[in-house]
């Protein structure tokens, strides 16, 4: 007989222990994964944009202190700036403020230059160029609301007393974006009926080399300084890592929930290691007797309790993996993209290697206590 | 007749080990269920806490939020003399217009983070009853002071009475601190609305609180509002505004729902586990007992109540613990911020009300039922004969 028979035949003994235990391994690492789902979305956009090569440039005061219009061309005149867009917050909603998404007027002619990264349709982006009233729409938005291209839909304004009707043409093909754009021009002649609003709400600046992201910046920030709006340039890094930054109490929270999960699983597994351990003090001896080792017991004892932790385990993390993942993201402005609980696969490995790590923990103490037994007193004591 | 209740608290003390584990993937339960409800009470009491019943809420038809609302200086003026509404003493009416921003301000540990900034005139203060100074004094018309919540003054840089801070496009200087009834008020810093204007270059307000007069028809003055033609406003009580900004708190609460359930499901293997061990461990005294002429359900119950017993040590081990983290959270860090929905921060405090201690022993108690019943039911189905000749 192996050793990874008799580590099976084991475990078919007491069933219903095997089963007991895998299924509340299982159950804690489906949680731990769906717990650590929302800092790694956030990780995931962070490191999208780690090599990004643009820049936000913004009032210093607050992103809701507008910029006046003509620093687009200033920013342009710049050396080392291969693209300036803008975006100006229009703060319209369309059903419920529960359903809101964030939407923008924006420059249609610098989409491209700006965001040469993402995967846009050409036709769509030449048509969001002609339409006075176009709007690109990111796919989650359209799929929630069921919009499709060609649709008309309305937004409400709230910081500005005008609704604005916008006609569908085409996506923003970005997989966490919920946004909408629609044409600069139109928001202005919507504001400001027969004049000018001559204000963005932020640039949007892409450097033509990493090394000169720095120089950028501080040329922009210089050109504005002691001016009516003064500027602060960040790169797109910095700039999402201080939105996300917002949401690091309920994060610093929500990873100390998965470390009493994962303390509360060790607890259990580890029991259960003791009991079966406790039970078979007399075939441990026995074993011993006949010549195997301390190490061969000690690895067969472990090997049993890392058994069911993994599979627990890969029963948990494969379940999370497939319930998040299909199941239509939840929509919440509170959480903004991290509601979406889009699960990926590192998620999955780690929870693999956590309940890796938790049989290991629970199994230790017991298997050695096992190991080490002294042959003479376990014989006498179940004689 | 009944097993004594000893019999169940020796047989625990005996097994030191294994109970203590039990107990402790309880009591890691209840930790996590006290931690997640203080966090959404703490939550639910910010929002709801701020609504004052006589006090509604007016704003541009159509906004949700009085951070995204406009209203014009005109309109302002005919509401300040639409009947209905309370006045002081002298006479001036209990309308308190408002302008809201969200400038940068910096947080003791760094960064920045965009910060509620309301301007207010001083019928602001007498609007706002659940206001109070615990030093200081309202800011003075166009000389730049501010007035900080509680929880503001606390995390950000410069924001202690006496001190000056930055944000806009000036320093303002700190004259007075305020509660307010936990609200989220408290994580707010309230200016001159005149300064805020010339600061956010802006020239229309956000938003209108006023007061009704007290006895006057609170549904009509509402629909006063709504059908003036002068102003396209509606108008809300302040206690329906923030119970529906509270909603965006129900989906936390649900996961939080979700997540101690799963987790306490994961507990009940774990102490069916012990009590499964436990019942064959003493198959040959149960038999004892059941020679004795104690009945199967005595046995049945003795089992489960050893269970619960077993769930109970994990409670009072979890409440400690659980209490203990939410006091840390609270004074060391003094709560967890949150981003609103209306992108501004607000810092909640966990709050542990006896109602969550209440929720947590349920779930406790289910827990050790749950995790007990099926073994028990094994030790009383136990033949007699068959179980005595383990021994």
């Amino acid at each position: 007989m192996t050793t990874w028979t008799l580590i099976w035949r084991n475990l078919g003994r007491n069933r219903g222990r095997t089963i007991l235990t895998t299924l509340a391994v299982a159950f804690s690492i489906f949680l731990v994964c769906a717990v650590m789902t929302l800092p790694s979305v956030r990780d995931s956009i962070l490191a999208r944009t780690a090599n990004s090569l643009r820049l936000s440039v913004h009032h210093k005061a607050g992103l809701t202190y507008w910029l006046p219009l003509a620093y687009v061309q200033k920013v342009r005149a710049l050396p080392h700036v291969a693209g300036v867009s803008h975006w100006s917050w229009f703060g319209g909603i369309y059903t419920e403020p529960k359903d809101a998404f964030p939407n923008f007027a924006v420059d249609p002619e610098t989409v491209s230059d700006v965001w040469p990264d993402i995967d846009w349709d050409p036709a769509e982006l030449e048509a969001f160029k002609h339409a006075r009233n176009g709007a690109l729409i990111a796919s989650r938005t359209m799929a929630k609301f069921g919009w499709k291209i060609g649709d008309e839909i309305t937004l409400r304004g709230t910081i500005f007393p005008v609704n604005l009707t916008l006609k569908i043409v085409g996506r923003i093909p970005e997989r966490l974006s919920t946004s909408l754009w629609f044409p600069r021009q139109y928001f202005e002649e919507a504001v400001r009926p027969g004049g000018t609003f001559g204000y963005v709400g932020m640039l949007w600046v892409r450097v033509d080399q990493p090394e000169h992201i720095n120089t950028v910046m501080a040329a922009i920030d210089d050109l504005f300084h002691n001016s009516e709006a003064e500027t602060a340039s960040e790169t797109e890094r910095a700039f999402i890592s201080n939105f996300f930054s917002s949401f690091d109490g309920l994060i610093r929270i929500v990873m100390l929930v998965g470390f009493l999960v994962v303390a509360a699983i060790v607890l259990i597994a580890a029991n259960t290691a003791a009991m079966s351990v406790r039970e078979r003090i007399g075939e441990v001896a026995v074993l011993k007797t006949i010549g195997f080792r301390r190490r061969t017991v000690f690895t067969l004892l472990l090997s049993e309790g890392l058994v069911i932790t993994v599979l627990g385990g890969a029963l948990g993390a494969g379940l999370a993996y497939v319930i998040l993942n299909a199941g239509k993201s939840s929509w919440s402005p509170f959480l903004g993209p991290m509601a979406m609980f889009i699960m990926p696969v590192s998620v999955m490995i780690q929870g693999l290697f956590l309940a890796l790590l938790v049989g290991i923990l629970a199994g230790v103490i017991p298997s050695r206590g096992a190991a080490r037994l002294n042959v003479a007193a376990a014989l006498r004591q179940i004689a | 007749m009944a097993i004594p209740l000893k019999y169940n608290l020796r047989n625990l003390l005996v097994r030191k080990m294994t109970t203590l584990a039990t107990a402790g993937g309880i009591a890691l339960v209840v930790v996590v269920t006290i931690l997640l409800l203080s966090l959404v009470a703490g939550l639910k009491r910010m929002l709801v806490a701020t609504g004052s019943p006589n006090n509604l809420v007016v704003m541009r038809k159509g906004s949700t939020n009085d951070g995204s609302s406009s209203v014009t200086r005109e309109a302002v003026q005919a509401l300040r003399y639409l009947s209905g509404i309370a006045r002081t003493p002298e006479g001036e009416p209990l309308v308190s217009p408002e302008l809201i921003n969200q400038p940068f301000i910096r947080p003791k540990g760094g960064g920045r983070e965009n910060v509620l900034v309301r301007g207010v005139t001083p019928t602001g203060y007498l609007v706002h009853g659940n206001v109070r100074f615990v030093a200081g004094r309202p800011p003075q018309p166009a000389v730049g002071e501010a007035a900080v919540g509680i929880a503001a003054s606390q995390r950000y840089e410069g924001a202690g009475l006496g001190e000056t801070f930055q944000f806009g496009r000036r320093n303002w200087t700190v004259v007075g601190i305020f509660t307010a009834d936990g609200s989220a008020f408290e994580s707010e810093v309230w200016v001159d609305v005149e300064d805020l204007f010339n600061d956010a270059n802006r020239s229309t307000y956000s938003g209108v609180r006023l007061t009704v007069a007290p006895g006057a028809d609170r549904d009509a003055l509402i629909r006063r509002i709504a059908d003036d033609p002068r102003i396209s406003l509606e108008a809300k009580p302040e206690v329906d505004y923030y119970s529906e900004q509270a909603e965006s708190a129900n989906t936390l609460y649900l996961l939080t729902s979700v997540l101690a359930l799963i987790m306490g499901i994961g507990a009940i293997f774990g102490a069916m586990n012990t009590m499964f061990a436990a019942v064959t461990h003493r198959t040959a005294e149960i038999g004892t007992l059941r020679a004795l002429g104690f009945s199967r359900g005595a046995i049945l119950v003795a089992f489960v109540r050893e269970s619960v017993f077993l769930a109970l040590i994990g409670y009072v081990g979890g409440v400690l613990l659980g209490a203990g983290a939410v006091t840390v959270v609270n004074v060391l860090i003094h709560g967890v911020a949150f981003n609103l929905a209306s992108f501004s921060i607000a810092v909640v405090i966990l709050r542990l009300s006896p109602m969550i201690l209440l929720i947590s022993l349920l779930l406790a108690v289910s827990m050790g039922v749950f995790g007990g019943f099926l073994p028990a039911r094994r030790a009383a189905r136990l033949r007699v004969t068959e179980a005595l000749r383990r021994a």
